[in-house]
């Protein structure tokens, strides 16, 4: 693949294709000592070969990696990586294939409690039922919770609009915007490009009338609205929101993120603490 | 019937006695133990005496089959029958009576009725026993039961082979040895290498005699329904138990677990942990000295009342890991979709509830969930749970309170008579219960203890909305008997809550009086309602005379209040003194009346002030009927009815009266 940065403690991340975001809870008394994640490493394994289809030519590996570079500013804890890999021996050739891989990180905004670990965004790729396993095991170890987001329509034009002010690619390239029809079986998707330009343009335009961040992503959908209707005749209000796709960025209202550069990366984020914003209040 | 009497009966048993008087002893004997039973001295004298009697098997059996104490067999006894049978058993002839006192026994090591530790003493004279062909059967399932791993020796096992092989004619005694060495063998593999026929144990034991075993059981459950209940500390949450649970979420309060990270073999670290203890009050007295293991899912602490106690008494950071562990959990749970069902749900909001009202503190993520939910909410799903939730809210929360209360009171204009009563008791509630908070020192889950301004603020927000509500309600559908009691019990408690944080020095933040809820509990045709309305009228005075005392007359809206409360006052009054009509300028329920209704009023009916009076209110009827009915009406007067009835059935009344108006008593 071209393109692979190496040292950028951020490429674990944009160098993979789409990743499911799920949200976390606050984690008790994460240790990031080689022992303990070695421990923790064992117990997900114990908990996965037993849950899932005992294939007895696979044999599973688990990883758990202290990232310390992957985050957003010091107070931030350390990422984590797990990578599954599982291999296969059938006479000579042991091949090892990864089959899951999850991140765990913080950017810059998280809860801190005394002896907890606060890590709000937990990225994962792979089998799904691989997934479950690791996410349950974590939970009962970290008495954390896991929840993959659902974004709403208003919280995927935040992340469109955001990508396209952080997006290096060419005044030309697609803003896809893709929409279902509800409430009926319908699986087709109605798909409307724009370009990316256009949409910049836009953008620029309106953010100096406007005061707050969510008033002008009303503000540009609106213009976007109006000129749907203006080249089709159609009235775009009625279908859901469900994607929004540009050439290195992509976001799903089903929590999948696809992120290819580091400036994105930095853009997802960002929304997504702005999101989590009302959530974190202090109790105390 | 004497036990004594029937004790002294079998010691001088001679030969040749009355079968018949026997008999009838025996019967009387079995209907005492079946009923009242045997105190353990009686029983042991006549345990004795029976074993040293020589007569006849058959009426020897039958007279020990009634004899059985109350309680369990103790050591005493086991010792005497023990040492009977060591003196009895070298003469063959005693046998069938050796045999009946082992099947005695062994009926009572059935039905629990026995003290096993002392049994077991008896072990190598049961197992000697097995060497006679006669008394194995007999012995076989004591020797059977009180087996331990041990006992078993090779030197038995040869011991048991060879008596096996003498019988291997008889098929029973063969079968029963057989038995044993199974359980030898299961005990002690090594010991026992020939193969061995497993057999079904059951077939291997005698049939006990059916009375006694009867009697035993009785006298067995007798003494499980008498013993006392003690509570078991049970971990388990009896929805993650069920069968159709539902496998595609995690439980939203798990079972109690601990979980093990890496090996425990060389953990020297002896911590206890919760499933330690079986008996709440000493694990709580335990974990307040020492520390002890953190459980893997705090929340599954909210199972059970210990569990509560340990939250409450947690550290802060506990706490604070808590409260952001269950915001992620509520908001996934109900403000997203979840694969929970309803039922999970509901129990999740019942056990915070729960919670909350052993902290009696509403918790600040519950209140914020509660703000967030209840603008979205069908005001059908979990209706209950919502009410006992928002009986106890966080009193730095003014304005989640404040987002609560409008949705609340939305519901309540549209809701039916019924739901509006409970919404209303619930809303009080919260009203008296953060009065209550208000006067305590403790707080959980708070940094930094709640000021009286957040008090005050948050106070006066749900006293206005409780009488906005109430009058609302009321002006909705006025003749709504529900809803009127509903409002003035209310109107009460709320008052009552006040008049203490007043007399404890803070501020009451007092609901305030309303025209209507107060002209229509004088007109509604209860007699509650209207020994509430002076039950208020008295509070509200109480209360106001202490406000005045405290801040002189400076408030407007205390002004207002005052003005409003002194015409009701004369109004109410007027109603006692027949002034009812011509009193009405005064006051403020009945001085709107058009005065051509007025003039029509005095019109059709003669002398309408005295009939339109309080003693001859339609809600007073039942009683001035039934009291003055011997006494000629015109002599009734308002004293003698004030004596008779008032003060006997309506406390608050009677109160008011001796207070506004003392010279009718």
């Amino acid at each position: 693949m071209n393109g692979h940065v190496i040292n950028d403690p951020l490429a674990v991340i944009y160098n993979e294709g789409q990743w499911r975001i799920n949200r976390v809870s606050p984690m008790h008394n994460l240790q990031y000592g080689e022992v303990k994640l070695k421990q923790y490493a064992s117990k997900i394994r114990q908990a996965f070969v037993s849950t899932i289809a005992t294939n007895s030519t696979l044999k599973y590996v688990v990883l758990i990696e202290n990232l310390p570079l992957l985050k957003y500013s010091e107070e931030d804890s350390n990422g984590l990586m797990i990578t599954v890999t599982s291999s296969s021996q059938d006479n000579n050739s042991a091949k090892n294939k990864t089959v899951y891989a999850a991140i765990l990180l913080s950017w810059g905004v998280s809860i801190s409690i005394d002896d907890a670990t606060h890590l709000p965004y937990m990225l994962e790729w792979g089998e799904q039922k691989v997934g479950l396993a690791v996410k349950n095991t974590l939970q009962t170890i970290f008495d954390c919770n896991i929840k993959q987001y659902n974004f709403t329509q208003h919280q995927l034009l935040q992340f469109g609009f955001n990508f396209v002010e952080n997006d290096t690619s060419r005044n030309t390239d697609p803003f896809i915007l893709s929409y279902k029809t509800p409430q009926v079986n319908f699986k087709d998707k109605l798909t409307l490009s724009f370009e990316v330009g256009d949409v910049h343009t836009i953008w620029n335009g309106i953010k100096d009338e406007v005061n707050r961040e969510s008033e002008s992503v009303n503000l540009a959908y609106q213009i976007l609205q109006n000129q749907i209707y203006h080249m089709m005749t159609l009235d775009i209000t009625v279908f859901d929101l469900c994607e929004v796709l540009l050439s290195k960025a992509e976001v799903k209202s089903n929590g999948v993120v696809k992120m290819k550069t580091p400036e994105i990366v930095n853009s997802v984020f960002t929304v997504l603490n702005d999101i989590n914003s009302t959530l974190y209040i202090d109790f105390h | 019937m004497d036990v004594e009497e029937i004790i002294d009966y079998i010691k001088t048993l001679k030969k040749g006695f009355d079968k018949d008087l026997f008999q009838s002893k025996i019967d009387e004997l079995g209907y005492i133990v079946d009923n009242t039973g045997l105190n353990y001295d009686d029983f042991h004298t006549l345990f004795k005496v029976w074993l040293n009697l020589s007569i006849p098997i058959t009426k020897w059996v039958n007279l020990g089959a009634t004899i059985l104490p109350k309680e369990k067999i103790s050591q005493s006894t086991i010792e005497y029958s023990l040492r009977w049978i060591l003196a009895n058993y070298d003469n063959q002839s005693n046998f069938s009576r050796i045999g009946f006192l082992l099947d005695w026994l062994t009926a009572a090591m059935d039905c629990d009725s026995v003290d096993m530790k002392a049994l077991d003493m008896g072990y190598e004279l049961f197992y000697t026993m097995l060497t006679f062909e006669v008394l194995t059967l007999h012995a076989m399932k004591l020797v059977y039961t009180l087996t331990k791993p041990n006992d078993v020796t090779r030197r038995r096992v040869l011991e048991l082979m060879e008596y096996a092989k003498r019988r291997e004619a008889k098929k029973n005694m063969y079968r029963q040895i057989q038995v044993l060495l199974g359980l030898f063998k299961s005990y002690k593999p090594e010991y026992v290498p020939e193969d061995v026929p497993s057999i079904s144990i059951h077939t291997a034991f005698r049939k006990i005699n059916v009375t006694l075993l009867a009697r035993f059981k009785n006298a067995q459950n007798q003494r499980n329904t008498l013993s006392k209940e003690t509570y078991r500390l049970f971990w388990i949450n009896p929805l993650n138990s069920e069968g159709g649970r539902n496998k595609k979420a995690d439980p939203l309060i798990p079972n109690l677990e601990f979980t093990n990270i890496g090996s425990k073999q060389y953990d020297n670290d002896t911590q206890k942990n919760y499933l330690d203890f079986s008996e709440p009050v000493s694990l709580l007295q335990y974990s307040a000295q020492r520390a002890m293991r953190r459980p893997a899912r705090l929340r599954a602490l909210l199972c059970n009342p210990a569990g509560l106690a340990l939250l409450a008494a947690a550290a802060s950071a506990d706490h604070a890991f808590l409260s952001h562990e269950l915001h992620h959990l509520l908001t996934s749970c109900f403000l997203e979709t979840s694969p929970h069902t309803y039922i999970e749900k509901q129990d999740l909001l019942q056990r915070l509830a729960i919670f909350q009202s052993t902290l009696m503190q509403g918790l600040p993520v519950v209140t914020r969930f509660l703000a967030q939910f209840l603008p979205f909410w069908n005001e059908k799903d979990f209706l209950m749970e919502i009410l006992q939730l928002v009986e106890w809210v966080n009193v730095e929360g003014a304005d989640h309170v404040n987002v609560i209360l409008d949705t609340l009171t939305k519901v309540y204009y549209r809701a039916q008579p019924i739901e509006q009563c409970a919404i209303l008791r619930s809303v009080t509630s919260m009203y008296t219960n953060l009065i209550h908070s208000s006067m305590r020192s403790r707080h959980y889950f708070l940094s930094i203890q709640p000021t009286e301004l957040m008090y005050t603020e948050i106070l006066t927000m749900v006293s206005l909305r409780i009488s906005d509500m109430c009058d609302k309600g009321l002006q909705a559908s006025p003749e709504d008997a529900l809803g009127l009691q509903s409002a003035t019990r209310a109107g009460v408690r709320c008052l009552r809550a006040g008049r203490r944080a007043g007399s404890a020095g803070r501020a009451g933040c007092v609901v305030a009086p309303r025209a209507l809820l107060l002209s229509l509990a004088l007109l509604s045709p209860s007699a509650a309602a209207l020994d509430r309305l002076a039950a208020l009228v008295v509070l509200y005075k109480e209360i106001f005379s202490a406000i005045k005392a405290k801040n002189g007359r400076k408030d407007q809206a205390y002004v207002e209040q005052m003005q409003i409360l002194k015409a009701f006052t004369s109004d109410f009054v007027s109603c006692f003194y027949e002034e009812f009509l011509s009193g009405r300028k005064k006051g403020i329920a009945f001085s709107k009346l058009h005065p051509q209704l007025v003039s029509k009023l005095t019109h059709i009916i003669p002398d309408v002030d005295t009939k339109l009076s309080i003693r001859n209110h339609l809600a007073f009827a039942p009683y001035t009927y039934v009291s003055l009915q011997a006494i000629d009406q015109t002599d009734a007067d308002n004293k003698l009815w004030f004596d008779t009835v008032i003060e006997q059935e309506f406390v608050n009344l009677s109160q008011f009266v001796m207070k506004a108006m003392p010279e009718l008593r």
